[in-house]
């Protein structure tokens, strides 16, 4: 079932996609056929979202089918929210703000003010606590009391200041402290704001949500990758030291895990920059979604990728990326027609006590050089040594129901599956004559659209590496000459269709134990 | 039993397939539209037909009524999925001739049992 939710998930980028088109429809005046799509795929979601186990995106799919059309667009916007929420599978972006107040009174005041969707309030008694919660959280915006009893507050604002982390978070200053040399001094180290006690509720919240607006819009400028969205390097950097100092002071492991896209080059080469962009885009998505929640993703540069795995030794962090790396080898790319799958390798390591971001980054580096070095399209770290070679099977069937039966069926044996819909793109991923793919099997349907079975199996057969390896062609009941004419060009064995997965597997065990 | 599936979103199509031929041990045809269920059928006779009472190219009961007049189909089982399973919903099918209605979200992992407990089939491949 997990298998199917992250299908589903990944098929939610094209609703939410369509939603958004449609919305935009709908707010330049184009009501009527857009009211249309969006209650249609409302009313799918509404089927479906339950059925995979996300009650959620029923409810709020339920609100757009029925909402009337002047909240229409409201009920929509909350639908898509829930939608990209699920898709990758995290929550909202909440925005930290930090109250620095020793009175405990007014620090609940100021909570209350604060308190709203998407922010997170954390209260700190004391500059120190202070430094602690930027340290551990993402703030984007401080209240700040001139009053702590550990120091004066012109002193934490100035330490801020000089930090890069903290020099431009917006910093709004409350005291009771009157006279205007205080403010003005204040205004001189830095801040953004000043409140005297008691102050106006309204003007407070005012520059509380003008200051928080634009902290996010730069947070996301500035710390987001544009191509994909993830964490960018620079992001990933503060991660990494937060992350850091939770496991140290914890005493919990932390992994990290490097990634780079196999052959990429020969994407951008073949099928132009434009492609390369979305494989980018969809490799973020995939490997993201499919690591777990607590880890972390991000964008270090080209085709690279870096995540961080909180919590978590080598071995595990090792099999979240393994998972990751399944998803994303059974992703179809398609363009004009053709359809290709890619690989990525990857190394895993523990943080060590005292690395830098550069030296944590290095050991990753290293496991995944040996994980290019040893064939490429696998997750190495120190548990795994030497990498064992998993044995890889091609599928080539044009019905997605089928394949991914198979496909399914396959991977719980601990098989590497390919699955291609067409003969171009089974030629494609055998490669060029000299190169080996490292099949151990080929499953082959005798109906392909274009380029049939039998035409693809004679052209399997010509290429050297691929004269001995065991093929099984599918075919339909009642075509007994398919079958004599599959054996006659060299396939090995034939299953007919419909089959249970089970005879399936048998065969392929066979024929691989004969080997 | 050999299952004729229609349902016109590729998500319920594929959760639903799985879910009749992993935990149910069916065979299972699938069609996504009118048209196309009308050719599975006269290419193989279904023992029971679970349909989605709204496709683009037909309503369900409509296309009940289409299956109904195929030769040997007369007296088939045809189960509903539907988003909304209320009791009026529910009483109209019946009476144009459903052998039962279930209810979109559904569990995956009840699926095959509730379909065989409405065709009155025992279950197993």
């Amino acid at each position: 079932m997990e298998e199917l939710k992250t299908w589903y998930r990944e098929q939610l980028w094209a609703r939410i996609d369509a939603l958004e088109a449609a919305a935009a429809a709908l707010s330049e005046g184009g009501m009527g056929e857009a009211r249309g799509t969006i209650r249609r795929i409302a009313h799918s979601l509404r089927g479906s979202g339950g059925t995979y186990g996300f009650p959620r995106i029923t409810e709020a799919a339920a609100g757009v089918e029925e909402s009337a059309d002047p909240e229409l667009a409201e009920r929509l916007e909350e639908l898509v929210g829930i939608l990209r929420e699920v898709a990758m599978r995290g929550q909202p972006d909440q925005l930290g703000v930090l109250v620095i107040d020793d009175d405990p009174e007014i620090a609940r005041i100021l909570e209350h003010h604060l308190a709203g969707k998407n922010r997170e309030v954390h209260v700190a008694r004391s500059a120190e606590e202070a430094e602690q919660v930027l340290v551990n959280h993402d703030i984007a915006l401080v209240v700040l009391d001139l009053v702590l009893p550990d120091t004066d507050g012109r002193n934490l604002l100035m330490r801020l200041r000089e930090r890069p982390a903290t020099a431009s978070l917006p910093v709004i200053v409350l005291t009771v402290k009157g006279g205007t040399l205080a403010k003005s001094e204040c205004f001189a180290l830095g801040a953004d704001e000043f409140f005297e006690k008691p102050f106006d509720p309204e003007a407070f919240a005012t520059a509380v949500a003008a200051k928080l607006q634009r902290s996010q819009e730069m947070t996301e400028d500035s710390r987001r990758d544009v191509l994909t969205g993830l964490p960018n390097r620079a992001a990933f950097h503060e991660a990494f030291l937060r992350s850091k100092a939770l496991a140290d002071r914890q005493g919990t492991p932390l992994a990290i895990g490097f990634v780079d896209l196999d052959h990429f080059k020969r994407v951008n080469d073949m099928h132009g920059h434009a492609m390369g962009d979305e494989v980018l885009r969809r490799a973020a998505r995939v490997i993201g979604g499919s690591l777990r929640q607590s880890d972390l993703l991000a964008r270090w540069g080209g085709e690279e990728f870096v995540s961080l795995f909180p919590n978590t030794d080598s071995e595990g962090a090792r099999r979240a990326m393994e998972n990751a790396s399944q998803r994303f080898r059974e992703e179809r790319f398609s363009i004009d027609g053709n359809v290709f799958t890619l690989t990525f390798s990857a190394g895993v390591a523990p943080v060590q006590a005292d690395d830098s971001v550069e030296e944590a980054v290095a050991r990753a580096d290293y496991y995944l050089y040996l994980a290019k070095s040893t064939g490429r399209d696998r997750v190495v770290s120190e548990s795994v040594d030497p990498p064992r070679l998993r044995k890889r099977v091609l599928i080539a069937e044009d019905d997605e129901l089928v394949a991914t039966l198979i496909r399914h069926r396959l991977t719980q044996e601990g098989f590497d599956v390919i699955h291609c819909g067409d003969g171009e793109s089974v030629l494609g991923a055998i490669g060029e004559n000299g190169s080996d793919p490292g099949l151990s099997l080929v499953i082959l349907d005798v109906l392909l659209p274009e380029m049939d079975g039998f035409e693809l199996l004679s052209r399997i057969r010509e290429r050297r590496v691929m004269a001995s390896v065991p093929v099984i062609v599918l075919t339909v009941m009642g075509s007994e000459e398919d079958i004599v004419r599959g054996l006659a060009l060299g396939a090995d064995d034939y299953v007919v269709k419909p089959f249970s997965p089970t005879e399936l597997l048998a065969r392929v065990h066979r024929l691989l134990k004969r080997q | 039993m050999r299952l004729l599936l229609i349902d016109d979103d590729p998500e319920i199509l594929l959760v639903a397939r799985l879910a009749l031929e992993k935990f149910g041990g069916h065979e299972v045809d699938s069609a996504s539209s009118a048209a196309e269920a009308i050719e599975a059928v006269r290419a193989r006779a279904p023992d029971a037909i679970v349909l989605d009472v709204l496709l683009p190219d037909a309503r369900g009961p409509e296309l009940l009524g289409r299956l109904r007049r195929e030769p040997g189909l007369a007296a088939v089982p045809v189960v509903f999925l539907t988003g909304k399973a209320d009791d009026a919903r529910v009483a109209e099918l019946v009476s144009a001739g459903a052998a039962g209605v279930i209810g979109k979200p559904f569990d995956p992992l009840a699926l095959a049992a509730e379909v065989e407990r409405l065709v009155g089939d025992p279950g197993g491949p």
